[in-house]
């Protein structure tokens, strides 16, 4: 697979990602490493966190142990929206567009703190990209394939 | 991605009420948590008070729904939970999780539909009343007064569930139930009929349940209704549908005369004659053996002697057929899918064409995020994936 990640090396950027981009980093088994790796600060909002652990029984304990533990380790900083935030979150969620809670939350923190937003919905991406100085949001595969997560594993991982 | 404006105060309200009601919150307990009082609340809920940010977010954490989905417009939102928890006989905990699978699926369905732009068509015949006269009467006059409608003549039904959704445009549901529901129907005036059947049954009692809910649907529309195991037929309402299931599916004309097509000469009926008849008329054959004692075609009580001496068995039917007679049954097959079929195509559509996220479909179908992401995989349609991001199903 050929894909190169627009994430730069700047490891000062605080990046904010969606319940997706959790998911995902979930989901490949490597989620501690590849934060690890990148280096920057992550931080997710408590929105897509709770979208994150609507799950039920044995399924939800693992996920809230995979978020503990990176909370733990300091890789993961869950958020809470400011009545700042708030507003971004109610024009984002239903009385501009119609982005689901998480992408809201996620976008609505990303102006407000000059965060970059992680997100993996097209729709989300497209609506952040009219907001923000930059002409791609990054996404899922921009952090597996970032340079300093490639060189930590072997590239076949891929 | 949709830009829109905020919806009306009182259309905020009524989806409020209904999330509410859904919820099953009592309005001291939420007045309580808004810190308002019940007057306020109910002002609220009539759209009168304009609701602040700050309290829709207290109240969705409250529901258990998300801002976007309680708010957003294209939202159907619909309550038809309430009505059966008003129905006397279906208090128990079963009925209200198949009402509340049927509000997700009628909601969910609504909702894609509307998005998609798929224009749903219903022809429904006119709604019979059954106030006056000989119930069994009005049931056998409806019954074969459909069939012309429907231009089935004397004509075995052969799929009960096509008549339903294709022809008359019911929105019909085969999901696994409790095994003591055989059916549920409500009549909505914004999403029309719905029927929940209950695919853990077998083909042909599910056939019955379908003629059952269809006569709900021509005798008492706007009145729900369960149809559950073991059930008496004790209202004028119940012995209604079960005299039009009857007529529906197996009309005395045409039943009667099949039936001495396939016993003639014989002075009395086997269970090869049973085997056949209900085959032939697409109904299961404890049905058969009744309907033809209820017409006095055999003797009272030959079901009961059938099953006193053994039923009718595989073998039977492998003596009748001479192999093993197996009929095609998809829609207990699609019920072992997390979602129909039919909307787990729409919401892959949906997605595809970013008209809804994952996180809004998860919602409203009441799915895992990896569950749907499995659903976007099967579905997922040439053109491929709305971008190529890596989604992962499972670990």
């Amino acid at each position: 697979m050929t894909f190169s990640s627009s994430l730069s090396d700047d490891s000062s950027t605080t990046l904010v990602i969606d319940t997706s981009v959790l998911i995902n980093l979930q989901g490949c088994g490597f989620g501690r490493e590849i934060i690890d790796a990148i280096g920057n600060p992550f931080v997710i909002t408590w929105n897509a966190v709770a979208e994150f652990l609507n799950q039920e029984g044995e399924k939800q304990r693992k996920s809230l142990k995979f978020l503990d533990d990176l909370n733990e380790m300091n890789l993961l900083e869950i958020i809470y929206l400011t009545q700042e935030e708030d507003e971004f979150y109610r024009r984002f969620t239903y009385a501009e567009v119609n982005l689901d809670d998480g992408e809201a939350a996620t976008i609505g923190v990303a102006i407000s703190r000059e965060f970059l937003p992680e997100i993996d919905e097209r729709s989300g991406r497209e609506y952040a990209i009219s907001l923000f100085p930059f002409n791609k949001i990054p996404h899922s595969m921009d952090i597996f394939f970032h340079r300093l997560v490639k060189s930590h594993f072997d590239e076949e991982t891929f | 991605m949709t830009v829109m404006n905020e919806l009306p105060a009182r259309e905020i309200g009524r989806r409020l009420r209904l999330a509410r009601e859904n919820s099953n919150k009592l309005r001291d307990e939420v007045a309580k948590v808004l810190e308002v009082s019940c007057a306020t609340l109910a002002l609220i809920e009539q759209g009168e008070r304009q609701i602040r940010f700050d309290e829709i977010k207290k109240l969705v954490g409250l529901y258990g729904v998300s801002v976007n989905a309680l708010m957003r417009p294209e939202a159907v939102h619909i309550n038809l939970i309430p009505r059966f928890r008003r129905l006397k006989e279906s208090q128990s905990t079963s009925v209200i999780d198949a009402a509340k699978l049927l509000n997700i699926y009628v909601r969910a369905e609504v909702e894609l539909e509307n998005i998609l732009g798929i224009k749903r068509q219903p022809r429904y015949p006119d709604e019979r009343r059954i106030n006056d006269g000989n119930v069994k009467r009005l049931a056998k006059d409806h019954a074969s007064d459909l069939r012309m409608w429907l231009d089935i003549g004397l004509e075995p039904v052969s799929d009960i569930f096509s008549l339903l959704s294709s022809k008359m445009g019911i929105r019909l549901y085969q999901r696994n139930l409790h095994s003591s529901i055989s059916g549920l129907f409500v009549y909505d005036e914004a999403v029309g009929a719905c029927i929940l059947l209950n695919a853990k049954h077998q083909y042909t009692r599910r056939v019955y349940s379908a003629a059952h809910e269809l006569g709900h649907f021509i005798g008492t529309r706007h009145a729900p209704e369960t149809f559950e195991k073991g059930e008496m037929f004790s209202s004028r309402e119940e012995r209604y549908a079960d005299y039009f299931a009857q007529s529906f599916l197996a009309p005395e004309e045409s039943f009667s005369s099949k039936f001495r097509e396939i016993t003639t000469g014989s002075v009395k009926v086997t269970r090869k004659d049973v085997i056949l008849l209900a085959d032939r008329s697409g109904v299961s054959r404890e049905f058969c053996v009744r309907r033809l004692e209820e017409l006095n075609l055999i003797g009272q009580g030959t079901w009961e002697w059938f099953h006193d001496n053994g039923g009718i068995t595989a073998r039977h039917e492998k003596d009748a057929y001479g192999k093993k007679h197996r009929k095609n049954d998809r829609a207990k097959e699609d019920a072992e899918q997390p979602i129909s079929p039919r909307i787990g195509l729409m919401a892959t559509r949906a997605w595809e064409q970013g008209l809804r996220t994952e996180g809004q479909l998860v919602e409203l179908l009441g799915l895992h995020r990896l569950t749907l992401r499995t659903i976007f995989n099967e579905n997922q349609s040439e053109e491929g994936a709305p971008d190529d991001i890596l989604k992962f199903t499972v670990r």
